[in-house]
C-alpha cells in the first residue's frame, strides 16, 4: 500500500483516550489489522472508513476486547489495557455498538436499557425485584424517549424495525454513560429520516463523549467525524480532515475505481 | 400491488405499541389479574388431601411425587428459560443431597437439623463444581457434560458401596416429626411438600424479576453485548447454574423421605431422562409446566403400571415425549392456545381445500396471483405446530400468526 500522501494529524498525547500503536490482528492467513497505529484526544469525532474487508469492524472488536490482538499495545485512559476483558474495558467508560445488532432480542425495550443501566458494578441491587427500581427505570424511559421509543417501553425489541432497533442500539450505549463511544456503521439501513435523527443525536452529544464511527454513509461519516482515518487492506492508507478526504485521490480510487485496471 | 401488501405483511405494524407481548394462559398465569384463579387453585391444593377418593393412600402418593419431581424440573425449566442452557444433569445434586442426609443420618447418627442443611448445602456446592466446566460449553456440550456428570454420580453411588451400600442403596429410615407432626402420615407429607414446592416456585420466579434474572435472559440472547455493557458473562451463569443445583437439591432431600430412603435405581439415566421429559410435557417455556408435566408423567407412569393403558411405562414414556414433540411444543400449560391454533390452521386448510374444490382459482382469498396467497394454504395444511420452538428455549411469545386475519 502506498505511503499516505499527508502527515497524519497528530493528536495531543497529554488528554489521550485511546492510544494504538503497531496493532496487528491475524485471523490465520489474513491479516485483519496490520501495524496500525491511532491516537484520539478526549473529546475528538473520529471516523474510520474504507471498503468492505478493510479490517474497520476487526479493529473496532480488539479495542473493545472481543478479540486478542496478534500484536502490538492499546492504552485506553493512560493505562495499557491490551490484555484486559472486554466487561473492564466496559467500566473504565468504553460503550460500542455492534454492525448486526446483538440486542436483547426477547426483552422488551424498557429491560434492554436496564440491563444498559445495570452494567457498571455499585449501586446496583441484583436481588431486589427489578421492577420496583423506580429511579432507573425512569431513567431507562429518558434514554427510550431521546429515539421516538418512549411509546414502546413495554414492547419486545424483536418485534421492533430494523431502524427502530438501530437507534436502541445507540441510545443503550450512550446509557452506560460512556467516555469512548465507538460506533459501527450505525446508519446502516436507515430510512432518511431516522438518519437525520440519528445525526441530530450525534452531533449533539456531549463534548466529554469521545466518539470514533465506523461509517460508510459519506455524509454521516465526513460531517460528524472531524477527522477521518480510511482503512484498506488492514492498513490505514489516509488520516486528514474532512476535507482531505473528499478531495483525495487515494480514497476516490478505493471506492469508486477499485484497483488501477478498472475491474 | 406491492405496497398495500408490505403493510399487511409486517404483522407488528397493526399491533398496538405498548401490546404485552404474553397471551393466553401464560398472561393470566403470571400476570397479577390471575388472583382469582391463583385463589382458586390454592384452595383445591390445600382442600385435595381431603377430598380424593379411596384409596387415599395412592393418590395423594401421587401429588407428593407430582411435587418433588415437579420441583427437579422447575429447576431445569428456571435454568432452561433463563440462561439457554438445558440440563440433563439435576439429578445430580438430587442424589447427592439425598445421598448426604441417608449417609449422615441413617448411618452416623447425625440429627436431621443438621444433615438436611448440609446435604443442600453439599450439592449446591457440588453444583458450583459442576457449573465451574459446565458453563464454559453450549448446546448438546452442555447437555452431554451434564448428562456425563449424572451418569459418574450414578456410578460413583453404586460402587463406592461402603458409604452408600451400593445397590441396596439406604433405606428404612426414620422420618422426622417436625412440630410433632409425623411424616409418616401422607396429609401430613403432602402439605410439607405443597408448602416446599410454592416456596421453591416462588423463589424462581421472583429471581427471575430481579436485575440479576433480567442480566441471565440478556445473556442468553446476546453474551456479547452483556460483556460490552460490562457484565460478567461467566459468573452469571455459573451462578444460575449454581442456584438451579440448589432448587433440585432441595427436592432430592424431599424425595428422599418420600421414598423413605434412596437408591441408585432412581437417580439414573431414565430418571435424568424424566426431568426432562416432565419439562417438556408440561411446557418447558413456563416455570408452570414444571409442575402439570410431573402431574402428567406421574399419572401416565401409574395408569401404565396398574395396567389401564396397555403398554409398558417406558414405552409410553417415550410415545408420549414424542407427540408433545411433534405436535404440542408448548406442553400442556400451552394446550388451550395450540388447540384454537390447530383449530384455526384446520378450518383454513379445510375452506382452502374446499374452494379449489368449487372452482379453481376463484378470487375467494380477497388477492390472487401475486404468489403469496397460496403458499399460506400450504403452510396451513400441513398443520405445522404452532408457534414455539421446542427445547431451543426462545420465550415463546412469538406465535405464527401466518397469515391470521
Amino acid at each position: 500500500m502506498s505511503a499516505p500522501p499527508e502527515p497524519a494529524v497528530p493528536a495531543s498525547h497529554a488528554d489521550a483516550v485511546l492510544a494504538i500503536r503497531g496493532l496487528d490482528k491475524r485471523f490465520g492467513g489474513v491479516r485483519a489489522v496490520a501495524d496500525l497505529d491511532l491516537d484520539i484526544g478526549h473529546g475528538e469525532r473520529v471516523s474510520v472508513i474504507g471498503p468492505n474487508g478493510a479490517g474497520k469492524s476487526t479493529l473496532f472488536n480488539v479495542i473493545a476486547g472481543d478479540h486478542r490482538p496478534t500484536g502490538g499495545r492499546i492504552v485506553m485512559f493512560g493505562t495499557d489495557i491490551t490484555g484486559e476483558s472486554t466487561r473492564k474495558r466496559a467500566h473504565r467508560g468504553l460503550a460500542r455498538t455492534f454492525q448486526t445488532s446483538k440486542l436483547f432480542s426477547t426483552l422488551t425495550v424498557g429491560d434492554n436499557l436496564y440491563l444498559a443501566l445495570c452494567g457498571r458494578p455499585g449501586s446496583v441491587r441484583r436481588l431486589r425485584n427489578a421492577n420496583r427500581d423506580r429511579a432507573r427505570r425512569a431513567r431507562a424511559a429518558e434514554f427510550a424517549e431521546r429515539v421516538g421509543l418512549g411509546e414502546r417501553l413495554r414492547t419486545e425489541v424483536g418485534e421492533l424495525s430494523h431502524g427502530e432497533q438501530r437507534q436502541l442500539e445507540l441510545v443503550m450505549a450512550l446509557a452506560t454513560q460512556p467516555r469512548l463511544l465507538m460506533l459501527d456503521e450505525p446508519a446502516a439501513g436507515l430510512s432518511p429520516a431516522e438518519r437525520g435523527g440519528l445525526m441530530d443525536v450525534l452531533t449533539s452529544l456531549d463534548r466529554d463523549v469521545t466518539l470514533l464511527l465506523i461509517e460508510h454513509d459519506m455524509d454521516i461519516a465526513l460531517v460528524v467525524g472531524e477527522r477521518v482515518v480510511v482503512m484498506a487492506d488492514g492498513e490505514k492508507v489516509l488520516e486528514g480532515g474532512p476535507d482531505t478526504v473528499r478531495s483525495s485521490d487515494l480514497v476516490r480510487r478505493i471506492y469508486l475505481g477499485g484497483a488501477p485496471d478498472g475491474r | 400491488m406491492t405496497g398495500p401488501d408490505l403493510v399487511a405483511r409486517d404483522p407488528r405494524r397493526n399491533s398496538p405499541p405498548d401490546a404485552d407481548s404474553r397471551r393466553g394462559w401464560r398472561r393470566i398465569f403470571e400476570g397479577s389479574k390471575g388472583a382469582g384463579i391463583i385463589a382458586a387453585a390454592v384452595l383445591l391444593l390445600v382442600a385435595f388431601p381431603f377430598v380424593v377418593p379411596q384409596p387415599q393412600f395412592w393418590v395423594v402418593s401421587i401429588a407428593i411425587r407430582s411435587l418433588w419431581l415437579g420441583v427437579v424440573a422447575l429447576s431445569l425449566i428456571w435454568l432452561a428459560r433463563n440462561t439457554g442452557m438445558l440440563s440433563l444433569g439435576q439429578m445430580t445434586f438430587f442424589a447427592v443431597a439425598g445421598y448426604t442426609v441417608g449417609v449422615l443420618t441413617t448411618q452416623n447418627d447425625v440429627p436431621y437439623v443438621v444433615s438436611i442443611p448440609a446435604g443442600i448445602l453439599l450439592a449446591t456446592a457440588v453444583g458450583a463444581v459442576v457449573a465451574l466446566i459446565a458453563v464454559r460449553t453450549q448446546g448438546v456440550y452442555f447437555l452431554m457434560l451434564t448428562l456425563a456428570v449424572s451418569q459418574l454420580l450414578y456410578f460413583l453411588v453404586l460402587n463406592a458401596a461402603t458409604l452408600t451400600r451400593g445397590y441396596q442403596g439406604i433405606s428404612n429410615i426414620t422420618r422426622p416429626e417436625p412440630f410433632g407432626l409425623s411424616l409418616d402420615n401422607r396429609n401430613v407429607f403432602y402439605f410439607l411438600a405443597l408448602a416446599i414446592a410454592a416456596g421453591a416456585f416462588a423463589l424462581c420466579w421472583y429471581v427471575s424479576r430481579t436485575p440479576f434474572g433480567l442480566a441471565l435472559r440478556g445473556i442468553r440472547d446476546s453474551p456479547e453485548r452483556m460483556r460490552a455493557l460490562g457484565y460478567n458473562v461467566y459468573l452469571y451463569r455459573m451462578l444460575a447454574f449454581t442456584f438451579a443445583a440448589f432448587i433440585a437439591a432441595v427436592s432430592g432431600a424431599l424425595a428422599f423421605f418420600y421414598h423413605g430412603g434412596i437408591t441408585p435405581g432412581a437417580i439414573d439415566l431414565l430418571r435424568s431422562i424424566d426431568v426432562l421429559i416432565v419439562s417438556v410435557l408440561g411446557g418447558i417455556n413456563s416455570l408452570w409446566g414444571a409442575f402439570a408435566g410431573a402431574l402428567g408423567l406421574t399419572m401416565l407412569q401409574n395408569f401404565a403400571q396398574a395396567g389401564w393403558i396397555p403398554m409398558r411405562r417406558v414405552t409410553l414414556t417415550g410415545v408420549v415425549f414424542v407427540v408433545v414433540l411433534l405436535f404440542f411444543r408448548g406442553g400442556i400449560v400451552d394446550l388451550p392456545r395450540q388447540l384454537r391454533e390447530y383449530g384455526r390452521t384446520g378450518r383454513r386448510a379445510w375452506n382452502g381445500w374446499r374452494g379449489r374444490d368449487l372452482g379453481g382459482d376463484r378470487p375467494a382469498s380477497g388477492r390472487d396471483g401475486d404468489g403469496t396467497r397460496p403458499e399460506r394454504v400450504a403452510v396451513g395444511s400441513k398443520l405445522s405446530p404452532p408457534g414455539r420452538s421446542g427445547p431451543q428455549i426462545d420465550d415463546g411469545t412469538r406465535s405464527t400468526r401466518t397469515g391470521e386475519r
